[in-house]
């Protein structure tokens, strides 16, 4: 209701807005993902579905504004219930010229790579953590000096959660060096009774301040980012033997050295972070329930997989404390080399080495495998119609972060193939088989890809799990794309496991049954 | 729902099973009433959801117990299993509706606005007191013969209740993360007798109106099961019952 | 009401965004307009496999272009920080006929509307926008650069 009464409101203010520019533009999008779900016996049956819609408007001069409404009728399994309802959960008006910018409303902000502050939307995982407050952006001295203050109320589902963050960045680009530094702070008004009893009687601090600090440099091909992040005393649920095995207030603290190097065909990047107690909340209270109750950005930091056997066993953060390695090289074998054959080839390598930290696993003392992999793939083109890629991926995870010794192995190889008939119509297919002797042991799928542009896909699949349960997890789709204008129908039984996006990975149960997605810019 | 199906299985086999099967259970009560009972007036409900492999469980069983000592005879658990060898299908259910995603979490008197996830006797006991029944509580009764148990509700106050009854197992040794390899599990959720999930409706009663509600109970001597029986009003755990842990 | 007639709905004007260089330098995405000729603005991320393949079908069929003016193509990276330098050396390594600009804080891709990627863009030599398209289909290539040359 009272976001109905918002969305008039602004409606209004565009319109009224409108003599006062010369000119402006109104743009959109429309979004819809539904599913009817049939699987027997399962508490998701029947008919769900999350709709967004937004609507932009954008002045020949400075001003601009914008409203996003979503309904969710009901939210579709895996997406958190309180989402419940139709709401405007964003709503904002701004002007922005030369280097200024001003805010008012509801925004999204990252500062540095995250650690400290990021706020953005993904709608896979049903995430949004907008602020809304104010924003104020300004460039000097020719741009090399960018800074950004903002406060804002963090959103939760489709309203705002009870705490206030705040904060400033500044970035400085002195040739091939850069320097940056953020300060930010979540104040939340309202003690909690629960974590006073936790701590003994003593409450939570109401003010939590983050700061970052990072420096760049770039030379000739070369490039190294490192960024240091503190985190101040906070509630937190990591308990260590060694401070009393209790509830109490605990710093935080990451580092992070990024490097990457490019010359003629050859790249490789090496990313090494650490992190200890850096889970940030928009609110405590609210829990891990809501994905969206997060003020900062934890990715996975191994690949994210694309193929379906692939992202069977996903790695999550272990944001209580992990120390993480990852490297990656890529290869490009140029045209009429002996490798790269007549069209070249190109190669990647990568892999990661994630240890959870002795001192927050109660049974270890010290650090301990969490999470490594090995990931190759290779990319040939055979004729002008034919290209192949292989692709293997070895992956190690310790479902219990290194409290036991015991991990599970997964070897997956797929192949996949290209093959163009003509300039409009295509066909793709992937073969792929996971190795395990644990958990689900060994499984089987291939896909199907029939490809007639500039409209039309076609493709069915299936997951195949004949090393233990028997069940086949098939997938039929048809897609239509014109301009921008994209629909996906889909039948299929979708197996239960984890959906990530961008290293955050969000939970789906289990579903069967038809599933559409439509969207549309306008 | 296969403890249910089974159920209705054993009242049709136990009708002609009757003269050879009584006294299946280890009960050794002649005059036919369930072993010693506890009415454990004013006792809470505490569903703890546990597994094997949580490294951290033990501190939630280690809180229970502190809680317990605190207040002796007060606090009923009951602990829900997750992917290990002690599960069941309504410890499933359980899971999936109140939505526990991480363990060990534990819901005072069945209230879903009390699922914690922090290991603290305090904190339980807290969220014990918070969950007091909005109606005075009814006196339950349970006598078990002949392979089934009879539950007598007497409702204080008039209101719309239900009842459930819990079976439980004590004494199972299995190693436990953050434990050791011998450790003993209590209290494992073995499933509930009445149909419904969160108890079956007993109707709208006035003050001072007893029911009754007979159950089967499984014909399996090799385990030490225990029942627990409770009423709910809103939704929320109103009176108990426990049998006495042997 | 009135207002409204003035305000046109749809196919917006290259927005004024933030982005920035390989190196980390800061552009002006209006800066992709010369007043001369058409172009295109592509986005795709690291993760994005569907994005890579449109990108490396461009490659393809570039050194086949008939246009009389030259091919410009801005593929705009939208990944987040985690995986910029990825991105970085796979657009390094790779011989995508483009020029490689960044949207860490992916301010362009909300503007412009864009739900899912690859979304690729055309617009005239004044930076207004002429084509949209979501999704890629083996053969979209030559479709977007015929409405490349029909954009003169």
């Amino acid at each position: 209701m009272m976001g109905r009464r918002i969305a008039a409101l602004f409606a209004g203010a565009l319109l009224g807005a409108g003599p006062l520019c010369a000119q402006g533009v109104l743009s959109g999008s429309l979004e819809s993902s539904s599913i009817y779900d049939v699987l027997p016996g399962s508490a998701y049956n029947g008919f769900h579905a999350n709709n967004y819609l937004k609507l932009d408007y954008r002045s020949d001069g400075a001003f601009y504004a914008g409203v996003q409404a979503e309904w969710y009728p009901s939210p579709l399994p895996g997406f958190d219930p309180a989402l419940q309802g139709i709401g405007v959960p964003l709503k904002f008006v701004g002007w922005e010229k030369g280097g200024w910018s001003v805010t008012l409303g509801d925004y999204y902000q990252q500062f540095g790579s995250g650690l400290v502050l990021r706020s953005w939307e993904d709608r896979d995982l049903g995430l949004g953590n907008s602020l809304g407050g104010v924003r104020a952006g300004a460039d000097f001295f020719d741009k090399k000096l960018s800074v950004t203050v903002l406060s804002g109320v963090p959103r939760a589902g489709l309203g705002y959660a009870k705490s206030l963050v705040s904060g400033a960045d500044a970035n400085l680009a002195l040739g091939e060096f850069s320097l940056g530094g953020s300060v930010v702070d979540r104040w939340e008004w309202a003690p909690d009774g629960d974590m006073a009893l936790l701590l003994g009687g003593q409450d939570a601090p109401a003010n939590v301040l983050l700061f970052s600090g990072r420096a760049g440099w770039e030379h000739n091909g070369l490039q190294i980012n490192a960024e240091y992040v503190g985190k101040g005393r906070d509630f937190t649920a990591i308990r260590r033997a060694d401070a009393g095995d209790s509830y109490r207030l605990e710093a935080g603290r990451a580092v992070t050295v990024d490097l990457a190097y490019a010359r003629g065909g050859f790249s490789a990047t090496a990313t090494w972070r650490y992190l200890y107690n850096m889970g940030f909340a928009s609110q405590r209270t609210l829990g891990t329930r809501s994905i969206s109750n997060t003020l900062n950005y934890l990715p996975a930091l191994c690949q994210q997989q694309t193929y379906m056997l692939a992202c069977l066993n996903p790695y999550e953060t272990f944001t209580e404390g992990e120390n993480g390695f990852r490297g990656d090289v890529y290869y490009r074998f140029k045209r009429n080399t002996a490798l790269g054959g007549r069209y070249g080839m190109t190669l990647h390598v990568g892999g990661s080495w994630i240890n959870a930290l002795g001192k927050v696993l109660p049974l270890r003392d010290k650090d301990y495998l969490a999470y490594r992999d090995i990931n190759i793939d290779l990319e040939r083109r055979w004729t002008s119609k034919f290209k192949t890629t292989l692709f293997v991926s070895i992956q190690e995870n310790s479902p219990t972060h290194g409290n036991r010794k015991a991990t599970n192995a997964q070897n997956v190889f797929v192949f996949e193939g290209l093959y163009k008939f003509s300039s409009s119509c295509s066909l793709r297919w992937e073969l792929q088989y996971l190795y395990s002797q644990e958990l689900t042991k060994d499984w089987m799928a291939a896909l199907v890809e029939l490809g007639l542009a500039p409209h039309w896909s076609f493709s069915l699949s299936d997951m195949y799990n004949h090393g233990s349960t028997g069940d086949h997890y098939w997938s039929a789709n048809v897609s239509y794309s014109l301009e921008s204008f994209k629909v996906l129908l889909a039948y299929g039984r979708n197996r239960a496991g984890m959906v990530c996006s961008g290293g955050v990975c969000r939970y789906q149960p289990e579903y069967q049954g038809a599933s559409l997605r439509a969207q549309w810019s306008f | 729902m296969v403890f249910l199906a089974m159920k209705r299985f054993f009242l049709i086999f136990l009708a002609f099973a009757a003269v050879s099967c009584v006294g299946q259970l280890d009960d050794d009560d002649p005059s036919g009433g369930g072993g010693s009972t506890t009415p454990a007036e004013g006792a809470g409900i505490v569903l703890d959801f546990t597994a094997t492999w949580c490294v951290n469980c033990p501190r939630m069983h280690q809180a229970l117990e502190d809680a317990q000592a605190a207040r002796p005879g007060k606090i009923i658990p009951i602990s829900v299993h997750f992917q290990d060898a002690m599960v069941c299908e309504d410890g499933q259910a359980l899971i999936s509706h109140f939505g526990v995603e991480a363990y060990p979490s534990a819901v005072a008197n069945m209230d879903a606005t009390t699922l914690i996830t922090a290991t603290s006797k305090d904190l339980l006991l807290a969220k014990l007191d918070a969950t007091v029944s909005a109606k005075k509580p009814c006196t339950l009764e349970a006598t078990k013969a002949d392979g089934g148990v009879t539950v007598r509700v007497t409702a204080a106050e008039a209101g719309a209740y239900t009842l459930s009854v819990a079976l439980l197992e004590d004494g199972i040794v299995a190693a436990q993360t953050g434990a050791s390899e011998n450790y003993v599990h209590d209290n494992v959720f073995r499933g509930f007798l009445q149909e419904n999930l969160l108890g079956d409706a007993l109707g709208q009663l006035e003050a001072g109106q007893a029911v009754e509600r007979s159950f089967a109970l499984p014909a399996d001597a090799s385990r030490k099961l225990r029942l627990v029986a409770f009423v709910c009003y809103d939704g929320v755990v109103n009176a108990t019952w426990a049998e006495d842990q042997n | 009401m009135a207002a409204f007639f003035a305000l046109g709905l749809g196919a917006q004007n290259l927005p004024d965004a933030k982005l920035t260089d390989a190196a980390g330098k800061a552009v002006d995405a209006r800066t992709m307009v010369d007043g001369k000729t058409p172009f295109v603005v592509t986005f795709w991320a690291s993760w994005c496999k569907p994005c890579q393949k449109e990108l490396a079908a461009l490659a393809e069929i570039a050194p086949d272009w008939e246009g009389s003016f030259p091919l410009r193509i801005y593929a705009v990276g939208v990944d987040d920080s985690r995986s910029l330098s990825r991105a970085k050396a796979l657009a390094a390594s790779s011989d995508w006929p483009v020029t490689v600009l960044y949207d860490t804080n992916q301010d362009m891709m909300r503007t412009l509307n864009i739900s899912s990627i690859p979304h690729v863009f055309v617009y005239d030599k004044n930076g207004k926008q002429v084509y949209s398209h979501t999704g890629y289909i083996p053969g979209d290539e030559e479709a977007l650069l015929q409405k490349l040359l029909q954009a003169k």
